[in-house]
């Protein structure tokens, strides 16, 4: 009797609403070649596919304190092997077309993968005109280059090797000159699974290589965590940063030290050479705005600016300091333009001072 | 014996129970719809209907209360709300969300659908402006689109600006930051509450509800506040700045 009166409970449960979830058996595995998305019940039916059972190791990223969750693509997870894969082809000369210019060679580690020239020569002698941005914390980027052109690091990848005035090969030359090298053959195996060494593929690995480029462990990164202290003069420019004296927190804060949007800092008066973001969205209001860089590391990155017009830090204060020049597009957030912040010999020492503090030499010497 | 017995009825208490809980779920409701809008009077060109134009020098009263109007122009607005929520006859509160960012130039954040709300009679709109100083602590947010816009420096206080006002004034190059928020860790965060007389009886479709705020109102009644900026280890104008916000800063206009 009770235990019919149990039965009777059982079905109960199962039958009192229509709209419960069906059991439907199958396999549930997402790895396994017969997985379905609609069973939600395994039943031990999975098939593995041999090819498909490569192993790699996650690369773990430790969110630094202060930062965002990293923005990662959902179809490119980050692993030990893609990112020493994609470290061997940024220090690659063969990924341009005569085999003398790897990314390394604009992105140097001495300079925070930043070049001391104003401008580099690609692999044709042409010059360029921008300066060569530093790789830092990129991760958290919403865009990339100095106009914003490429939304992703793996977008932003596939430009360098066609750009006549970088490396000046093609996609198709690349694959094959990888294609040639069984020690890539095997890594982009092991990595990706693949067979055939592609475009695609490379930009992957080269993306999940500068997402393990993390910065976070400058003078002032311990200051923050109570292991230094720092200088008078660099607390003093620490709040000449972050108060409305030299007010560039509304432009380089938090901690990422930028804040992933475009603005025109008020170099020139109008009639500007590059028109940065109002090249890419063709609205005249951008005309002259630039991605704002972080001043992280920045004491390693100069030549300064889109088109590294400031070989000191010096000089880059003395242009906030004066104001910066006024047009039509300029941010408002360089209120004193016209008037200048009007600091003191000793308060733009301390400013440099206090930037110098978020050098992270680790970084430059990993 | 007695066990079974007891889980037994347990089950068919359950059972009964969950196809209660999926009745309740037939019952429709009004969808709430909601826009944001910013407003200039723009005195003494009347021509226009008080929609803000960015990045245009209108003409305004003078914030000094005189009838000789002043130009400005508004280049960028970014503000915070929180807690919002509508309050019923019986004086109950429905939480609607919790804080939103609105951004002047970013047409998406201009709509917000708050989905379906349930049968009763409301009588007033509730909202926060800026973050309540509980929650308004540095890098308490690092995940939402606000973080780095809104970041208000730990020197100053620490959280996130209220809100970021940013134009010209007198003429295209002098430039005026009605920056608020916790100026040196002072909650000047305020609540706004607005009548309104909406009664979801059923399926009533989409209800609209605009929020306007009316740019000018900033800087007078009570307090006439000049153009400044500099204003954010300004306590008197935090203060200022807030009276003016409660007084009538917000309209809300409700569409069925
Ligand atoms: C000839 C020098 C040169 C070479 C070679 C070069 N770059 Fe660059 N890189 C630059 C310059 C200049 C910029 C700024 C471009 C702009 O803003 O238009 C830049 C920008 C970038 C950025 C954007 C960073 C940011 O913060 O927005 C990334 C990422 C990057 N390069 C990666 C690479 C990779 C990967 C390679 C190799 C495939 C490479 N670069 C090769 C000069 C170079
Ligand atoms: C209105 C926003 C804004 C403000 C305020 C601002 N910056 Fe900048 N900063 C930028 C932008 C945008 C750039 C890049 C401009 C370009 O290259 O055209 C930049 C570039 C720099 C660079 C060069 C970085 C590099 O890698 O080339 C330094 C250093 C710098 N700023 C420091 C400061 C300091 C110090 C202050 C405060 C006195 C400040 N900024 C205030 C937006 C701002």
């Amino acid at each position: 009797m009770i235990r019919w009166s149990l039965y009777f409970c059982i079905a109960l449960l199962i039958f009192s609403c229509k709209k419960d979830p069906e059991i439907i058996f199958g396999c549930t595995d997402e790895n396994a070649v017969n997985w379905t998305s609609l069973a939600n019940f395994d039943d031990g039916s999975c098939k593995y596919d041999s090819i498909n059972n490569y192993q790699t190791t996650p690369y773990i990223i430790t969110t630094p304190y202060g930062f965002p969750d990293m923005l990662i693509p959902d179809d490119n997870q980050m692993t030990v092997e893609g990112v020493e894969l994609g470290r061997q082809l940024f220090n690659d000369p063969r990924l341009s077309k005569n085999n003398s210019l790897s990314c390394a060679g604009c992105h140097n580690q001495n300079n925070s993968f930043s070049s001391p020239n104003q401008y580099n020569v690609g692999v044709d002698n042409i010059m360029g005109f921008r300066n060569a941005s530093a790789l830092i914390n990129l991760g958290w980027n919403t865009s990339f280059n100095w106009d914003g052109s490429a939304l992703t690091l793996e977008e932003q990848a596939f430009e360098p090797v066609t750009n006549p005035i970088e490396m000046h090969d093609t996609w198709q030359n690349v694959e094959s000159k990888l294609n040639n090298d069984s020690n890539y053959f095997i890594q982009f195996k092991n990595t990706f699974n693949i067979e055939y060494i592609d475009s695609i593929h490379i930009v992957k690995a080269i993306a999940q290589f500068e997402r393990s480029l993390i910065s976070v462990d400058s003078k002032y990164d311990k200051w923050r965590k109570g292991e230094v202290q720092l200088s008078l003069s660099e607390l003093n420019g620490y709040a000449i940063f972050n108060t409305e004296k030299g007010d560039c927190f509304h432009c380089h804060g938090t901690e990422m030290f930028m804040d992933n949007l475009f603005h025109n800092n008020g170099l020139d008066a109008g009639n500007f050479l590059d028109l940065g973001l109002g090249n890419i969205s063709g609205n005249p209001l951008d005309n002259a705005k630039f991605k704002t860089p972080t001043v992280r590391n920045v004491e390693f990155t100069g030549p300064y600016m889109h088109d590294g017009r400031f070989s000191t830090l010096e000089e880059v204060v003395e242009h906030y300091n004066s104001g910066g020049n006024y047009s039509t597009t300029i941010d408002p957030l360089m209120k004193k333009v016209g008037i200048g912040l009007q600091l003191t010999n000793n308060e733009k020492n301390d400013l440099v001072n206090f930037l110098k503090t978020l050098s992270d030499n680790s970084y430059i010497n990993k | 014996m007695k066990i079974i017995n007891y889980s037994s009825i347990l089950i068919i208490f359950l059972s009964i129970s969950s196809c209660l809980i999926e009745e309740n779920e037939t019952i429709t409701n009004a969808s709430l719809d909601f826009s944001f809008s910013h407003s200039q009077i723009c005195l003494p060109d009347t021509s226009t209907d008080n929609k803000l134009l960015l990045d245009k020098l209108i003409y305004s009263l003078s914030p000094d209360g005189s009838i000789i109007p002043e130009l400005y122009s508004v280049k960028n607005l970014n503000y915070l709300i929180s807690n919002i929520s509508l309050t019923s006859s019986d004086g109950s509160n429905f939480p609607l969300e919790d804080i939103y960012f609105v951004d002047a130039l970013n047409q998406t954040s201009l709509t917000l659908n708050l989905g379906e709300i349930p049968n009763n009679i409301y009588t007033h709109f509730n909202f926060q402006f800026g973050l309540d100083n509980s929650i308004n602590l540095s890098n308490n947010f690092v995940n939402e689109s606000f973080h780095t816009t809104m970041a208000w420096p730990e020197m100053m206080g620490g959280g996130y600006h209220y809100m970021k006002l940013e134009g010209a004034y007198q003429n295209d190059s002098t430039f005026y930051n009605t920056h608020t928020g916790p100026s040196m860790g002072v909650d000047y965060s305020f609540m706004v509450s607005k009548e309104i007389a909406l009664n979801v009886d059923g399926d009533l479709g989409d209800i609209s509800f605009d929020l306007n705020m009316i740019i000018d109102n900033w800087y007078k009644n009570p307090n006439d506040i000049s153009f400044a900026n500099a204003i954010m280890m300004d306590m008197q104008k935090q203060m200022q700045f807030k009276m003016n916000g409660m007084t009538d800063v917000f309209t809300i206009e409700l569409n069925k």
